[in-house]
């Protein structure tokens, strides 16, 4: 079935205005929106730029906008999407670099503020760490976020403040402090118990909206919060 | 520009981020990477990672493990390869979990571990719990942990960065040129040491598991400075990728009890390896669902799929250890795998040839082992060659972390005595010459073309089932796409995000090395392992127990060398399951 | 193309709203009581008070306090007891139970506003306003 796209264009160098382009496609049924991308490129249009690699919903390469909600391209279905028009846009919030590709760097400096890695100074055991099965299950889905910036993009309380550090970073730091395994508490909660910390989030639910995972981001974010105020005050 | 640094890692997958983590603690080590870290296809492996901890079935022991991976290698593995690997597994996923991977726990508080294809007790006699997992996640909470401890060890990353061309005099690495993806602009990395770690090439197949970024880059940067690579001709085919699609589903899925039926509701795999049934090792598997295609006993209108049924196991247990697969399955194929079986067909997957190396990662320039100083390579990229002519489900995440691991030792336990050898006068020739070479390009061909053509025919004619007639045939058409390639026209012309000049230099490097695995599957006269040839039918002991080395001049001309296969405990017998 | 709003931006979006609107009632509250120096003036407001477009006004501050009140309560849901997952479900039944809220209130209140339209006195009193009486 031929599906009309507006897609989002922005060329730095042609010191053109961003705009949106028309292009028509074939869209069989199981075409996601990164194959019609794909086949756009490669057909009609060279100049058109993205970025992709898995296209099975694993890297977290292709989120964008589409229909006005984040998600990974290569996980929407075009014969599920509704209207007339397919627009399809770069993430919101954050600087773009050309057409759909956005610069990612204020991303990875929040990702990286909050420590996400395993903080434990004893000496590790011959085997592994014991973990019970409970505690496991508590980081379980939370480990499963693949970082692609659906969420941090879609909140209006990062679009308001871009100090915010956002869900995703949020989410990295409810894995490591609820991780049975880790002493790292202390050290987060001074990134998370700022001004542009855990408290600029005002469950809008943006997130969990867009999270191609599916990922309770919210509720862990809560958890954080109680968990901060219990310690803490 | 030029960046100095002391060890540079082209790749960010699990085998890359595992070396940084080693070399880091005594050189100054940076990680380069077209995508980034997070993005890598390691992040994709869903089933687990092999190794002995004995916390579910205590009767396992390191000894099944190499018997299972030689075995499953069709004796092709390097016996001393294999036992370090499998001998250093326990210890590797320890360090993992240390480093705080989230593995899925038994009820004492131990890393889980589930049954996968080809992993057996004594010998092969009854299947093994030995994949460590994390539901269905393994591989990409593995690549994400890895990336985590880079940041805590501050390794430094140049991401979105495409290496474009070694630089290699007299057989010393002296650094390579890769080129800014989204500033554009080469630049120069001189480096005592380079290591390789830039993956598979599922994406030179129609129906692949592989990301579009996995295209064997670096394959062909060793072949154009004279490398030789190794046993290209043995491509794994996944048996099952989902149906038109190829997205891996986890052979997870059969560990946990997953059925394999045909279009008479027939658990065939019966007829083919009445022991371990669906737990047969890969290649055998994809084989048994090819013949019964080619039987005509497929599922659907066309016959060109077969079923895995999970249905059996139940909502509770499908959420609780493969949700992934649920996922995917609902978002790919709009199939409900608790109500309906999965449509699946054989999917390209894994490349158990490579760039070759010592057991301790040195690449190596020639049929006895001399080696290219300052230039390593691990992961699926390389070939030790652990996995011979296939490669067991589970030891490629262990290959990869192991082997990383191994050659990140090597590289510190070197980089004191090398040098930063002197650069030649203008290292950036080769690569510009390429750029200007493909953005110049005034013919009438499209890059996507061209492309889906190779694909196509590799599928066709380069598949889980090859002939001579055929291979010839690949040949020609291998060459006649070399020649529409050079008549390419590309639209965009711009320095930032050229994704569309990237897309023609990873498709030139798809066509140099087909080359070398359609005419080493050409020259191997037998079938063994993922190399099934239906006009050699049996495994040729006597002619072709030995490594295929293989160079591709300049003029596409491959010549071949082999390498005799290290044997220590096992001799070749019969491979039965 | 503008960002989607979904339940919970909506519900973020009206508690705002219904917060502002609560701070303007305040002050306009405080400035009303603040008038009440002498018998006349209470009398003078309280006729106003009871007039058929502030009982309609005052049907709108109901539904600004029911609005405000079960989203914090939703707020405190999701923040305490988990119900992230079910939140669109919660901000639903948080809509039913207002509604039926703003509903009893409009049966109370909404005579005394068609009696006034009918009579054509919008601003009159509705009943009779006690002469000489409170301090």
């Amino acid at each position: 079935m031929e599906r009309t796209f507006k897609i989002f264009r922005y060329d730095p160098e042609k010191n053109g205005k961003p705009h949106f382009q028309t292009y028509k496609l074939d869209c069989p049924s199981g075409c996601t929106v990164l194959d019609a991308l794909y086949n756009i490129k490669g057909e009609l249009d060279g100049t058109l730029t993205y970025r992709r690699s898995c296209r099975s919903g694993i890297c977290g390469s292709c989120g964008m906008k589409i229909n006005g909600i984040n998600c990974l391209a290569c996980k929407t279905q075009v014969e599920f999407l509704k209207g007339k028009v397919i627009y399809v846009e770069p993430l919101p919030g954050f600087p773009i670099l050309r057409d759909l590709v956005i610069d990612l760097e204020p991303f990875w400096e929040k990702f990286e503020a909050i420590k996400p890695y395993l903080i434990n100074n004893s000496k590790p055991p011959t085997t592994e760490r014991y973990q019970s099965e409970e505690d496991q299950l508590k980081i379980e889905e939370a480990s499963w976020c693949i970082l692609c910036n659906c969420c941090t993009s879609s909140c209006p309380s990062f679009w308001a403040n871009k100090e915010y550090l956002g869900p995703a970073a949020l989410l990295k730091a409810y894995r490591f402090v609820f991780d049975s395994r880790d002493q790292g508490a202390e050290e987060r909660y001074r990134m998370l118990n700022t001004r542009s910390g855990l408290w600029r989030c005002h469950t809008i639910f943006n997130c969990m909206d867009a999270c191609p995972q599916d990922i309770n981001i919210t509720d862990y974010i809560s958890q954080l919060k109680t968990r901060i105020v219990s310690e803490r005050y | 520009m030029t960046h100095k640094h002391d060890v540079i890692i082209i790749g960010s997958g699990l085998a890359g981020l595992r070396a940084a983590l080693e070399v880091g603690k005594v050189a100054d080590v940076a990680v380069l990477t077209k995508l980034y870290p997070s993005r890598s296809h390691s992040g994709a492996a869903q089933g687990g990672i092999a190794a002995t901890l004995k916390n579910v079935d205590s009767d396992d022991c390191v000894e099944f493990h190499i018997f299972d991976t030689v075995k499953g290698s069709d004796y092709l593995g390097d016996q001393d390869a294999i036992e370090n690997m499998c001998n250093e597994a326990p210890e590797v996923v320890y360090e993992t979990e240390h480093m705080g991977v989230p593995y899925s726990r038994t009820e004492d508080g131990k890393i889980h571990q589930r049954k996968f294809g080809g992993h057996s007790l004594n010998h092969g006699k009854v299947a093994v719990r030995r994949s460590c997992y994390a539901a269905d996640y393994t591989g990409h909470v593995l690549l994400h942990t890895f990336y985590e401890q880079c940041i805590k060890n501050q390794v430094r990353f140049y991401n979105e960065f495409q290496a474009m061309s070694l630089l290699v005099k007299d057989n010393v690495c002296q650094g390579f040129v890769a080129w800014d993806i989204i500033n554009g602009g080469l630049h120069v990395f001189h480096a005592k040491a380079v290591m390789f770690a830039t993956g598979g090439y599922g994406r030179a197949f129609k129906i692949t598991s592989n990301a579009h970024s996995s295209t064997g880059d670096g394959l062909s940067l060793c072949t154009r400075v004279g490398l030789p690579i190794e046993d290209m001709e043995f491509v794994q085919f996944h048996p099952t990728g989902l149906y038109k699609q190829g997205i891996l589903v986890s052979e997870g899925a059969r560990g946990e009890g997953a059925y394999l039926l045909n279009g008479q509701n027939e658990r065939f795999m019966e007829r083919y390896a009445p022991t371990l049934m669906e737990l047969a090792p890969r290649d055998m598997i994809a084989r048994a669902i090819q013949t019964e295609l080619l039987e005509g006993r497929g599922c659907g209108p066309n016959k060109d799929h077969v079923y895995l049924d999970i249905r059996h196991l139940g909502e509770a247990k499908i959420t609780a250890v493969i949700p992934q697969i649920k996922g995917l399955c609902l978002d790919f194929a709009a199939i409900d795998p608790i109500k309906e079986p999965i449509p699946i067909q054989p999917t390209a997957h894994y490349s158990m040839g490579g760039i070759p190396v010592t057991v301790d990662g040195r690449v190596i320039y020639d049929a006895k082992n001399s080696i290219v100083e300052g230039l390593y390579a691990a992961g699926e990229c390389a070939c030790v060659s652990v996995h011979g002519a296939n490669r067991l489900g589970t030891n490629s995440l262990l290959d990869a972390a192991a082997n990383g691991r191994r050659t990140g030792k090597a590289i510190c336990a070197d980089v004191g005595k090398l040098k930063h050898s002197e650069l030649p006068d203008n290292p950036m020739k080769a690569a510009q010459d390429e750029m200007n070479r493909v953005l110049g390009g005034t013919g009438k061909e499209k890059v996507i073309r061209i492309r889906h053509d190779l694909r196509d025919s590799m599928e066709e004619n380069c598949g889980v089932f090859r002939t001579s007639e055929k291979l010839t045939k690949q040949k020609q058409i291998l060459k006649d796409l070399h020649e529409r390639f050079r008549h390419i026209k590309i639209d965009d012309k711009a320095k930032i995000f050229n994704s569309d000049l990237m897309e023609a230099i990873e498709l030139e490097h798809m066509l140099e090395f087909c080359e070398v695995i359609v005419e080493g599957a050409l020259n191997r006269n037998e079938s063994r392992g993922g190399h099934s040839r239906t006009d050699f039918p049996k495994r040729d002991d006597d002619n072709w127990l030995k490594h295929t080395m293989a160079w591709r001049g300049e003029d596409g001309k491959i010549t071949f060398d082999y390498k005799p296969v290290i044997i220590k405990n096992y001799q070749p017998m019969e491979r039965k399951y | 193309m503008r960002y989607r709003i979904r339940t919970g931006a909506l519900a973020f979006i009206l508690h705002r709203a219904t917060g502002l609107a609560l701070v303007l009632y305040l002050f306009v509250h405080i400035f009303s009581v603040s008038r009440l120096a002498n018998p006349a003036s209470f009398n003078e407001e309280m006729a106003l008070y009871s007039s058929a477009l502030f009982k309609f006004v005052e049907l709108g501050l109901l539904g600004v306090v029911v609005a405000h009140v079960l989203n914090g309560a939703r707020i405190i849901a999701v923040d305490f007891w988990g119900a992230s997952r079910k939140q669109a479900t919660v901000f639903y039944v948080a809509v039913g139970v207002g509604t039926l809220v703003v509903l009893y209130g409009a049966i109370h209140l909404l005579p005394a506003v068609f009696d006034g339209i009918s009579s054509g006195q919008l601003l009159s009193p509705s009943y009779e306003v006690i002469h000489g009486g409170g301090h």
